[in-house]
């Protein structure tokens, strides 16, 4: 659940960018029309008709919409939100602090080790996220990796208890989604010309001062980007926090697997996900709004 | 040139023994150069000589293995670019995408922490200097090239710089504008009196703005010189054909003659009496010969045949043979006037020739590297 609204977000990111980037160029036409019918179709029939089925399943007639009203007005719904939100701001400011330098050396100090780089940093993309999820379930768990070396170390006299709660979904988060955020921002950065920081420095800017008023700025396009792709797949993961979250960190995705399968409350879970899918375009609106502002400004 | 004494010893520029190599690639090997206060010199050579190397090691963006960068009777090796006090000025402008021309070119003036009217009075100066008053709140991409490569000198010298540096500075310019930005570059340069060292692989922007030039092949300076001492007397075959065309004739000097075999003539004279006795070479500009249908008592003479003619507008350009063996000579005839100036068509039986005087020769051992 969490990949697939991942990857559809992806690519509806990809298509907000590409259209908001060059507005005054008409799309060169490769293919006749008639040959996007059956992808239109298929989008109708497998995601427009049941996003339609889920919004008037959540009004259904005998409750009209005292399932909004739940969730708006109850404190225990209101708190899952803001969890869930304060979650992937957190885990997005983290990837940020840690995949902006990583970014930075890929693409400026990397020299021939670039592709070895780009390599380490998809690599997690290939095993899929349950294992992942799972493997840090096995290194954080009383008999695990992390306790046996801090052990050893002398730093603690017995196991923590580490292997589920907030700092083991963070964790784990943080490690699922850098990759997103470097590929947004490496590129951004590629993109900065040096000549432009040389610029900088020979007019009498340090190297920070070259990168606060230089090459950040230059790079916010991406730094966006990956924040917003990052905020909107942690808001919708589901299985890092079945893992790793033991029950101690409740988000909106979890409470509507609740609705599903345990309550089968059917339409009090369809209205919770139409409120997290309404974050997730509220985002998207945000950022081609800002990219739209950035795009006059520049010209 | 416009040098004393004390100029040279006090400030502007000066490397000594500078060399730099990339892995095995030697770009530079112990260079020297003395720039003046107050002068453009023109670093001109071909691409991968090492001239914007030495561009990068005086801005400070490169280190060289050895050697000192004297600005000012200062060495600078160990300072960070911030800290050298240049201006610097790229073939693209990187002009700041993110910023007005006005915060552009004030860049400079707030990171060094001046006050925001001081600063605003300064860039209204900057811009008015280039020329580009009431551009202010325009962002780079909508001024035209040339506009931008003024705001990119404005934003350059409006830090007072000790020295400018000029990377192909008109390099992306298109011929007409070029030409335009030349002379303005010269105003400038000249107004604000600051010494200028001027990358460039393009000879014609060397000969016109440089007060002198230092060509670069392989790594180092083989002369430095006035345009004029350059172009009329360069110090060997490699200069004188990177600079302009040169036709290059093999002979042996023999107490202040010059023997050439040249078509049915093997005597030629020109007049370079400090010449030591030995092979050398001889050579003569397109434009400094004469081409008429009858022997010409001028000078030095040769018969032969016309064998190639292009009309440039300005002139006439023509390709003689004179003997089996000998690369075709090259003579260049100002189209003076639209009925006086004969066109020799091809086959034609001419003669060409030369004043002694104007011709440069150099011992043939130094053309190893042509």
């Amino acid at each position: 659940m969490g990949d697939g609204k991942g990857a559809t977000l992806i690519g509806a990111l990809d298509a907000g960018i590409s259209v908001v980037r060059r507005p005054r160029r008409r799309a060169i036409q490769f293919v006749p029309r008639s040959l996007v019918l059956p992808i239109v179709l298929f989008l109708i029939v497998f995601f427009v008709l049941p996003l339609a089925e889920n919004v008037f399943r959540s009004f259904d007639p005998e409750t009209g919409r005292e399932h909004y009203v739940k969730i708006f007005t109850d404190v225990y719904y209101l708190e899952v939100i803001a969890v869930t939100l304060a979650l992937s701001l957190g885990v997005t400011v983290l990837c940020l602090l840690i995949a902006y330098p990583v970014s930075y050396t890929l693409v400026r100090h990397s020299g021939r080790w670039s592709g070895v780089l780009v390599f380490i940093v998809i690599a997690p993309l290939l095993t899929s996220i349950i294992m992942r999820s799972f493997s840090w379930l096995v290194l954080l768990s009383r008999q695990g990796l992390v306790n046996g070396v801090l052990l050893d170390m002398g730093l603690i006299d017995r196991p923590i208890r580490m292997s589920a709660g907030l700092l083991p979904v963070t964790i784990a988060l943080v490690h699922v989604m850098i990759p997103f955020m470097v590929l947004s921002i490496a590129p951004a950065i590629q993109a900065i010309n040096p000549r432009l920081e040389e610029s900088a420095r020979i007019l009498g800017a340090s190297r920070i001062r070259t990168f606060l008023t230089v090459t950040f700025p230059l790079s916010l396009d991406g730094v966006a980007t990956g924040m917003i792709l990052v905020f909107m797949m942690v808001n919708g993961s589901f299985v890092t926090l079945q893992i790793l979250g033991g029950g101690a960190v409740q988000t909106l995705p979890l409470l509507i697997y609740q609705q599903f399968n345990l309550t089968r409350d059917f339409g009090f879970g369809a209205a919770m996900s139409n409120v997290l899918l309404a974050i997730a375009i509220i985002c998207l609106w945000l950022q081609i709004s800002l990219i739209q502002r950035r795009g006059a400004e520049a010209r | 040139m416009r040098e004393t004494a004390s100029d040279i010893d006090g400030a502007g520029l000066k490397l000594r023994g500078i060399s730099k190599s990339f892995g095995n690639l030697q770009a530079l090997s112990r260079m020297d150069l003395s720039v003046p206060r107050g002068e453009l010199m023109a670093l001109l050579g071909p691409s991968g000589c090492g001239k914007s190397t030495t561009l990068r090691i005086i801005a400070g963006f490169e280190q060289p293995d050895t050697g000192k960068v004297l600005i000012a009777g200062k060495d600078v090796v160990h300072l960070p670019p911030n800290r050298r006090g240049l201006g610097m000025v790229f073939q693209d402008y990187s002009l700041f995408p993110h910023m007005t021309v006005a915060e552009n070119v004030g860049f400079g003036l707030k990171i060094a922490g001046l006050a925001r009217a001081e600063i605003a009075k300064r860039v209204r100066e900057a811009l008015k200097l280039v020329q580009l008053s009431g551009r202010d709140d325009y962002f780079p991409t909508q001024l035209s090239g040339g506009q931008q490569q003024r705001a990119a000198l404005a934003r350059s010298l409006i830090m007072r710089p000790s020295l400018l540096l000029l990377d192909e500075p008109l390099g992306a310019l298109d011929k007409n504008l070029r030409e335009n930005m030349q002379f303005e570059l010269r105003r400038i340069q000249r107004t604000m009196d600051i010494t200028t060292v001027m990358v460039t692989h393009d000879q014609e922007e060397a000969l016109t703005l440089a007060d002198r030039i230092a060509v670069m092949v392989d790594g180092r300076v083989l002369q430095v010189g006035t345009p004029l001492e350059v172009y009329e007397s360069p110090a060997n075959r490699v200069v004188a054909e990177f600079l302009g065309t040169a036709n290059i004739f093999e002979g042996v000097a023999d107490r202040h003659t010059i023997r050439v075999a040249l078509g049915d003539r093997t005597e030629v004279l020109a007049a370079q009496p400090e010449l030591r006795d030995g092979a050398v070479l001889l050579g003569i500009r397109p434009e400094k010969m004469w081409i008429s249908g009858e022997r010409n008592s001028r000078g030095n003479a040769v018969a032969g045949t016309v064998i190639g003619h292009v009309f440039r507008g300005t002139a006439h350009v023509y390709e003689v043979e004179v003997g089996p063996n000998l690369a075709p000579v090259q003579v260049l005839e100002q189209a003076n006037s639209r009925h006086d100036t004969r066109v020799y068509s091809l086959g034609t039986s001419v003669w060409i020739g030369w004043r002694p005087e104007d011709a440069f020769v150099f011992p043939a051992e130094r053309e190893g590297r042509a």
